[in-house]
């Protein structure tokens, strides 16, 4: 009897560590009752209180610098500006690489880097560069004595043609290509050099082939293989100077080249180490690339030559290495940053939301010390109707489904605080410089019902049941889906959800097969043309990103003259008289842009957080004292 | 013994023909891997150029072709989601899965058997109802809710390990995963053990030995033991290479730098040439590390013939 007992309190003793270890990780479900209500004057006040001292660019007379240790959450691919495609990759590569102009670290704004002034001619279609001097690469064994050489103008031509290089074959392409003077020329000499090669080597024409190269006749190689083997349109009058010719006026351009397909590489370092100079990258950044272990750390170090000062005089990077885990897990990873092996985590896990914020976004005692840093993102969601669908060519059904949604909602409930109403804006409202205003779209089922009636169906009554197309990105997809299901079936509409892979989600809509699915945008830069032009009539697919096939004359002359203009306050202020126009004919079903939180460690300084998640570590530094 | 290995090895060929053959038709053959390069920003000329780059533009028959003719000279290709050479990238985790898979596997077996031989011996006594729980617990309780338990208990609430990392950053990193990893092999070990045992206690040579006069613990420690070994064997062998093929979660939740990770990797990013390695590795790894059971079975238990 007594060894019976024994065993069955060791076993509830057991049972109750084991429950209280599962029911702290689960994630919770989020405390509705409380944030329901809350009125938008309340959330503007709860954020601003969040401001904290990282948010700042202010430093003292002799900053310390240290380690800086970050994580992500997902593996980086290459540190070969040509080929950073991702948001790992590039927010390590940020700190290696520069390019002739960068964002300012808190508004985003353009501004002067490795060009320390330039000129655009009165037509938009020329670009002077002025080079500063003293910008230097990294040391590496590639240069003469392994010690860096200075970056000269045609450093930048030979890497922009390399990205339009078919034999790099970069992703970036679109970056200069149809803008550039003669990119697509050198381009497609170079793969019709490379086609003749191989059909010289006896390999045959393959007329079925969907390559352009492979299917031509060789006539018409020829005839490609005569272009250049340079860009035409990039021009180098000495090492200080570069001349940036363009085919077509295209204003944001100038954001472009800070983007990381226009960062500067040496080509030194690119032909000696060929394939593999995606992981021995070189560059003109504030660090130096040390190590990168593939899944479990890059290591970088302070670049004791890198160009800038701080008006202090106190030369930039304060910080002495950095270093960039890979850990997948996001609990894993707050552990870290709680036992101080990490000095920020992005995204806050929702698992662990509640242990870090109670309902009115306080933080809880033991996070107390650590810095809460948010921003309005540029990433907007929306559900795209497809324009040219029998139903949805109506703008009055289109209009009618943005008066249906109540976007509060979505935000209140399943995103809390991360979700700012869209009511029809096409570019997030934290775009630098750019006149932003609210949508027309306020959630008014009268209105939506007497748009359906118009439109000839009264109460839903004639419209077909309605196919809602997602993917699956964790479950917070298929729950706003519900939501827009449950307000859509409130005006007699309704939709199914079906939920696919993400690329077949993204072929299919592209093909235009898809009347209604999810989808969002996140701008590559700055500018407003990079969201307006998924809207835009020449964007339609194959060629481009206007997958709801939107079409307007109006906004589209609008917004191609907005692409001449250099002067970049009349340039956004036609971008929005474009917007409003593609708003109110609301071609797609707008949603909400993101807000984001990232936890920060506290000593962390001159860390501010950006709408573009640009993270520049070169102003960042430690407060020893805090 | 030597024709024995030959044979099997030939008989492996065809399994990872179907094994490479299946995943390819999965993964390339129902996607378009070239897409997997682009963003929501595509272009006909970016396409065509990765096409030609990375041989997309050959027909499947030649592509898979390619594809066997490489892995026989050793090259898995490069990984599109992450740009290293397969082949290298594979070498170069092993041994972290191998050190993790080795750790684990040596606790399971020695607490394993031990707690078996306990639990035997005890028979319907407390100390066999108490390891019967213990096992039982082991067997049912979810690994990834265990390793995210440990976690927070010992490294969290008490801080005495790392959350994450490598033998690199300290070797205490190793003690969690190996013991979150060695939960459950341990339970079957014990369960196997202990019914194993007794089954053999019950055998008429262990009563012949007794009846002759040996002593309890003699019977036990020189007849019983070695021969109760034999199922232990099997469970041991299924593990060993379930675990060299990499542990998923595990290393996913402490950022073990391993197989299993890349695996995961390959899965998420539905990175074709990624997953075409892994698979094929894994399979391999099955293969060798079943015929090594077979040639210690025979070993162990001489009436096992090696005949096939």
């Amino acid at each position: 009897m007594n060894r019976i007992t024994q065993v069955l309190a060791l076993a509830s003793v057991l049972t109750l560590i084991l429950l209280t270890g599962c029911g702290s990780t689960d994630p919770q479900t989020p405390a509705e009752e409380t944030s329901a209500e809350l009125t938008q004057e309340q959330i503007d006040e709860r954020l601003a209180a969040l401001a904290c001292p990282a948010d700042k660019i202010s430093v003292p007379d002799n900053p310390s610098g240290g380690t800086f240790r970050f994580n992500s959450l997902e593996t980086p691919n290459s540190f070969d500006p040509a080929w950073i495609r991702d948001t790992a990759s590039s927010n390590i590569g940020t700190s290696i690489h520069e390019g002739l102009v960068e964002f300012d670290p808190i508004n985003m704004s353009v501004k002067p880097c490795i060009a320390e002034s330039w000129d655009i001619s009165e037509d938009g279609l020329t670009y002077t560069f002025k080079l500063r001097e003293g910008v230097i690469f990294h040391d590496n064994p590639c240069f003469p004595e392994g010690k860096g050489r200075e970056v000269v103008a045609t450093d930048f031509k030979y890497s922009y043609e390399r990205v339009c290089d078919p034999r790099v074959a970069s992703p970036g392409a679109w970056m200069f290509l149809d803008f550039v003077e003669g990119s697509n020329a050198y381009r497609d000499g170079v793969s019709a050099r490379r086609e003749l090669d191989r059909r010289a080597g006896g390999e045959s024409r393959d007329g079925e082939s969907e390559d352009r190269f492979r299917a031509a006749d060789a006539a018409q190689l020829q005839e490609w293989a005569k272009s250049p083997d340079e860009v035409i349109g990039l021009v180098c009058p000495d090492d200080r100077t570069l001349v940036v010719r363009l085919a077509i006026p295209f204003s944001p351009f100038i954001f472009r080249l800070g983007h990381s397909f226009a960062w500067v590489v040496p080509r030194e370092a690119v032909e000696e180490y060929g394939d593999d100079f995606f992981k021995n990258p070189v560059g003109a950044g504030p660090f130096k690339f040390v190590e990168w272990i593939p899944g479990q750390r890059v290591v970088l170090e302070k670049h004791p030559d890198y160009w800038m000062q701080d008006d202090k005089g106190n030369r930039l990077p304060y910080l002495d290495r950095i270093e960039a885990t890979r850990i997948e897990d996001t609990n894993s990873e707050h552990y870290e940053l709680i036992n101080g092996h990490l000095d920020f985590q992005f995204p806050i896990p929702l698992d662990q939301w509640d242990n870090i914020f109670d309902a009115d976004l306080n933080l809880q005692d033991q996070y107390n010390k650590f810095q809460v840093q948010w921003v309005n993102t540029w990433r907007i969601e929306y559900i795209g109707m497809l324009n040219t669908d029998p139903i949805f060519k109506d703008i009055r059904i289109r209009q009618a489904f943005n008066y249906a949604i109540d976007r509060e909602e979505i935000g209140a409930t399943i995103l809390r605080y991360r979700a700012i109403p869209n009511r029809g804006q096409v570019v997030p409202g934290s775009m630098p410089d750019y006149p932003s205003a609210d949508g027309p779209f306020e959630y008014d089922t009268a209105k939506a019902l007497e748009l359906l009636a118009e439109a000839g169906y009264p109460n839903g009554k004639g419209l077909p049941e309605l196919s809602l197309q997602l993917n699956s990105a964790g479950r917070d997809n298929e729950k706003i889906a519900e939501i827009i299901q449950a307000y859509l079936s409130a005006i007699g509409v309704k939709i199914q959800l079906k939920v696919v892979d993400w690329r077949v989600h993204l072929d299919t809509v592209r093909e235009g097969k898809i009347p209604l699915y999810r989808l969002g945008w996140i701008n590559d830069y700055p500018s407003a043309e990079n969201s307006l032009m998924l809207v835009w009539g020449k964007n339609i697919p194959p060629m481009g990103e206007n997958y709801a096939r939107y079409q307007n004359d109006q906004f589209d002359e609008l917004f191609e003259k907005a692409l001449s203009v250099t002067d970049i306050s009349e340039q956004n202020r036609l971008f929005r008289e474009a917007e409003e126009i593609a708003a109110a004919e609301a071609p797609w079903l707008f949603l909400y842009t993101m807000r984001r939180f990232r936890l920060v460690a506290p000593e962390v300084r001159g860390f501010p957080y950006n709408a573009g998640d640009r993270r520049f570590l070169k102003y960042v530094w430690f407060d020893k004292s805090s | 013994m030597t024709t024995y290995i030959f044979r099997r090895l030939l008989a492996a060929i065809p399994i990872l023909f179907g094994v490479t053959l299946l995943t390819y038709i999965l993964v390339e053959g129902t996607a378009d891997p070239e897409k997997l390069l682009q963003g929501q920003r595509s272009d006909q000329a970016s396409l065509e150029s990765i096409r030609e780059k990375f041989g997309f533009n050959e027909p499947h028959w030649k592509r898979y072709l390619n594809f066997v003719v490489g892995a026989v000279q050793g090259d898995l290709g490069r990984s599109l989601a992450f740009n290293f050479e397969v082949a290298e990238e594979i070498k170069r985790r092993f041994p972290a899965t191998a050190l993790l898979a080795l750790t684990a596997l040596g606790i399971a077996v020695i607490f394993g058997v031990a707690l078996g031989v306990i639990a035997a011996i005890y028979q319907s006594r407390w100390q066999d109802g108490f390891t019967m729980l213990i096992s039982l617990i082991g067997i049912s309780f979810p690994i990834f809710a265990l390793a995210v338990f440990l976690q927070l208990l010992f490294c969290v609430v008490v801080p005495w390990f790392y959350v994450t990392g490598y033998v690199d950053r300290s070797w205490s990193c190793l003690v969690l995963p190996a013991v979150a990893l060695a939960t459950r092999p341990l339970a079957v070990i014990t369960r196997l053990m202990r019914s194993s045992m007794i089954e053999t206690m019950r055998s008429p040579y262990i009563m012949t030995a007794r009846a002759k006069g040996l002593s309890r613990a003699a019977v036990l420690a020189k007849h019983a033991f070695k021969n109760a070994l034999n199922p232990v064997l099997t469970a041991v062998s299924g593990s060993l290479a379930e675990l060299l093929a990499g542990a998923f979660f595990i290393e996913m939740i402490f950022n073990w730098p391993g197989i299993g990770k890349l695996g995961f990797d390959a899965v998420i990013q539905s990175d074709p040439f990624l997953l075409e390695g892994t698979v094929l590795v894994s399979a391999l790894i099955f293969i060798v590390v079943n015929i090594i059971t077979d040639i210690l079975y025979s070993w162990i238990d001489p009436r096992v013939r090696l005949t096939h």
